[in-house]
């Protein structure tokens, strides 16, 4: 066999009088492999549809002949649908001059890839059917039968594992003979009444070419398309009637079912089962039966958020110190240095760079664990183990009598919770679609995990993987304990079952895993950032001004309205460990029920605020250069002692010498240094516990109002605020019981017989208002 | 039977149904059973719903880029109340939107 050359891109003057071979195929089914293969062109290639967007022209030889090869882009049908680029394919398929159309289909997906086969036969044209991927169907425990494929299409077939260049020389081969000796394709038909119609509509059409006449009529015939000239749709209306009173069918059903049909009667004569199963099949099965078994599918999922979690953290703060040093460096004392020097105000150079500088300083310093966060996420969504996740947690819910499908939108709650409420509404039951909605507020969005990591950097600097983990557990659990308990008071009734789709395992590519983490850190970056740098200069200035004798006037930060009116309420929040002088904590909690993102930006203003004088000396000698030198100094000792907790997962060490460890946790920005003075590790724990039960943002409150009306979007938010004042206020109460035994067993007591009377409530509600009455707010829905 | 009257009349007795179930019903490969129950989406007989809602790219959600994970696709036949075939028919070709496959996968 002679070897082809590569001529990639070769002008197409330069090939005419070439014969033209066509590559055709569904998207993704490897064509631009196969060009590069023919051509020996390196065009860029990837595992999805969608890579070839435009036409490519090449050249190979073989047996001395040269022809001249179009890669064209992914087509599903001929009749229509897709963005330009399937129209590219389309267009030159029926319109140009093809000698041979090569229609690549993927083998182990044989039935789908027909349907485009078929109509590549009702062209006309010669063409040859490339098999390509046989090795995955193998794996599939399918073989395909090229022969017998050949025997009814009546047209070559060559078997193909492009992406190896198995094949290649026999696809010359065949291209060469096919050339010099068309092959006569057995074109399939339509029934009667179809090919009556088609033929009725095509002669009232003025096309020239017989194929796109053809399609013409099939595309007005099946309702895609309608025709400008009267006398054509006349004649359409005509064969339509005539089909649906000869067949009782609608035309356009008779001609995708004539498709459907040939595909699924060809690929069961093209592909035996060998019986035996490919390894990809063997692997799925192994790891089902582990992550979807009745008992360990719920731990296993429940290790895996954990090792996400604690690999994200620990591996990220080996970056976090450079990161946050070095935006610190740059957009804090940098800007505020070029800003000074610019003769700017020292006033308007403290809110640039303290409330701007400082804002994009603190979602910066976020990047490295919460960038790797998404990485694992997406990873795991991609390779077909999160849908699992949700399963085996759909089926511990159906176990807990609760809504099995409760939880399906979970994953989906970790980003956002206002798309998880929405999801809600794939279920039919109203019982169930209420009982899921009011679950969702509870999953820790993407907004609270900046929260966590800034308390986790400071407070649980060497266990914040696991802090962060607990928390996300903490929600599912309080979601569950909601469900759990409305379904067994104000809202009886039983599950009902619910389907789900499991789709196959794959090893996710790199790219994809990166780009779709990158696009969703940018998303949050974006978001976050936003409002952080927003919310820091409001409150880089709104704790300026208060109360005084002589009316409202300039105050220091301690005497303005926003510590006065959050000194007054601090009190409240004193049984879970917040005290009144640290009323910035109770400040950010107000202003994080519109969004839970300005929950840091609060605290970052005031506490840029509170240190503005300092940061202007620092803004004269801002020494940037050796601040990078030392942010980039901190890699490799974090590095280091990043590799050292691999050796001791359990941080035996440095249970060992806490004071050290807490020393260590060098918590350089002013919020976190802030953090630092305000709590000690139980209060911030119980204040991420607040965090993530009350109040849900005000985007959320807008979904549950649109979803389950004013009563119970009122209901779950006053319910979220008590589980989260009592949750913190129990957690706050626990950890110091020791030294006020009789106040924590007063306030633990207390939390717990608010709970029960709120049961005892609810069920009063329930007996009385009975299910349907409870449910009705649904009803529309339904 | 023609498979793709066959999961005309399989969704048409569940009511509601994923692409999976049909498709090991009428013993055909899901992708192909999700390409004819879109068949019958775009001749407006059957409606697809999405996990999401349909609501993520619009409001406070299109900010938010971390949905598309675990749900599976569901479709529901239309009944009688929700469309006669004939108003389906006059919908399909200004409803024809091809649906991506790899959003049914």
């Amino acid at each position: 066999m002679t070897a082809c050359h590569a001529d990639g891109n070769a002008a197409p003057a330069a090939q005419a009088g070439m014969p033209v071979i066509a590559l055709a195929g569904n998207p993704n089914s490897g064509k631009t492999t196969v060009f590069n293969l023919l051509t020996g062109a390196h065009q860029h290639v990837g595992n999805w549809p969608g890579v070839t967007v435009e036409q490519r022209r090449g050249t190979a030889s073989a047996h001395g002949r040269r022809m001249a090869v179009i890669d064209l882009p992914g087509v599903y049908s001929l009749l229509g649908g897709g963005g330009a680029d399937q129209g590219v394919a389309r267009n030159f398929l029926l319109d140009e001059r093809v000698d041979l159309i090569v229609n690549i289909v993927d083998a182990s997906n044989l039935e789908r890839h027909l349907a485009l086969t078929f109509e590549l036969l009702e062209t006309g044209k010669p063409l040859l059917l490339a098999l390509n991927m046989v090795d995955e169907a193998q794996a599939l425990g399918l073989e395909p039968q090229a022969q017998a494929l050949a025997g009814q299409l009546g047209v070559p077939v060559v078997a193909l594992v492009a992406r190896k260049g198995q094949g290649r020389e026999a696809l010359l081969d065949a291209i060469v003979q096919a050339l010099q000796q068309p092959p006569q394709p057995q074109v399939p038909a339509y029934p009667d009444a179809v090919e009556q119609a088609i033929a009725a509509v095509g002669a009232a059409l003025e096309s020239a070419q017989a194929a796109r006449r053809r399609f013409d009529a099939l595309r007005l015939l099946e309702g895609l398309v309608v025709s400008p000239r009267a006398p054509v749709q006349a004649a359409v209306h005509a064969a339509q009637t005539q089909v649906r009173q000869h067949t009782g069918e609608d035309v356009a059903d008779l001609v995708a079912a004539a498709r459907f049909g040939w595909a699924h009667q060809l690929a069961a004569i093209a592909l035996q089962r060998t019986g035996r199963m490919g390894l990809r099949h063997r692997v799925t099965d192994v790891i089902d039966r582990v992550v979807l078994n009745e008992w360990l599918g719920v731990p296993v999922f429940l290790l895996v958020l954990y090792l996400v979690f604690i690999v994200s953290f620990s591996a990220g703060k080996v970056f976090i110190d450079f990161f946050d040093q070095a935006s610190s460096a740059l957009f804090i004392a940098g800007l505020g240095h070029l800003l000074l020097q610019a003769g700017l105000p020292d006033w308007l150079v403290s809110i640039a760079a303290g409330g701007v500088g400082g804002g994009v300083n603190l979602v910066v310093s976020f990047i490295p664990p919460i960038g790797l966060t998404f990485l694992f996420l997406a990873f795991l969504d991609d390779s077909g183990y999160m849908a699992r996740a949700a399963y085996a947690m759909d089926r511990f819910m159906r176990r807990l009598g609760l809504p099995g499908n409760a939880l399906v939108p979970m994953v989906i709650g970790f980003g956002c919770n206002v798309p998880a409420i929405m999801g809600s509404r794939i279920i039919e039951d109203p019982r169930g679609r209420l009982l899921t909605v009011l679950m969702q507020p509870f999953m820790s969005c993407s907004a609270r995990l900046t929260i966590y990591m800034a308390f986790a950097v400071v407070f649980f600097r060497d266990n914040g993987g696991q802090v962060v983990f607990l928390l996300y557990v903490l929600g599912i659990a309080v979601a569950l304990l909601t469900a759990w308990m409305l379904g067994r008071t104000a809202v009886p009734g039983e599950p009902m079952p619910f389907v789900m789709e499991l789709p196959p395992y794959r090893l996710p590519s790199g790219r994809s895993v990166a780009l779709q983490a990158w696009q969703r850190l940018k998303v949050f970056v974006l978001r976050v950032g936003k409002v952080i740098v927003a919310i820091g200069v409001v409150l880089f200035v709104l704790p300026g001004i208060g109360w005084t004798g002589d009316g409202l006037r300039a105050t220091p930060i301690d005497q303005s309205l926003l510590a006065q009116g959050s000194k007054a309420i601090a009190p409240m929040f004193a049984p879970m460990g917040i005290e009144r002088d640290d009323w910035p904590a109770v400040s950010a909690l107000l202003a994080g029920a519109a969004a839970k993102e300005i929950v840091i930006g609060t605290l970052n203003g005031i506490y840029q605020r509170q240190n503005a004088a300092d940061l202007l000396a620092s803004y004269r000698h801002p020494e940037v250069g050796d601040k990078l030198l030392q942010a980039v100094q901190t890699i490799p000792d974090n590095a280091r002692a990043f590799l050292g907790g691999l050796a001791d997962p359990l941080h035996l060490r440095q249970l060992q010498n806490t004071e050290e460890a807490t020393q260590a946790s060098g918590a350089t920005h002013e919020t976190l240094a802030g953090l630092q003075r305000m709590f000690t590790p139980l209060s911030a724990f119980a204040y991420l516990v607040f965090v993530l039960l009350y109040v849900p943002c005000a985007s959320t409150m807008g979904a549950l109002r649109r979803e389950v009306g004013w009563g119970w979007m009122t209901f779950s938010v006053l319910y979220g605020i008590g589980m989260a004042w009592a949750a913190a206020t129990v957690i706050y109460q626990v950890g110091t019981f020791a030294a006020h035994p009789q106040g924590a067993a007063a306030w633990i007591a207390a939390c717990v017989a608010a709970f029960a009377l709120l049961v005892v409530a609810l069920r009063q509600y329930g007996r009385r208002a009975g299910q349907r009455t409870a449910a009705a707010g649904l009803e529309s829905l339904v | 039977m023609n498979p793709l009257f066959a999961v005309r009349d399989c969704l048409r007795a569940a009511g509601l149904a994923s692409a999976a179930e049909i498709a090991a019903q009428v013993q055909v490969p899901a992708d192909v059973a999700a390409d004819m129950l879109d068949h019958w989406v775009r001749r407006g007989l059957a409606e697809r719903l999405d996990p999401q809602g349909g609501t993520c790219r619009s409001g406070a959600c299109a900010r938010c880029g971390l949905c598309g994970a675990a749900t599976a696709v569901l479709y529901r036949w239309h009944t009688a109340a929700d469309a006669t075939p004939r108003a389906a028919a006059a919908r399909a070709a200004v409803m024809l939107r091809p649906v991506s496959p790899a959003a049914l996968r």
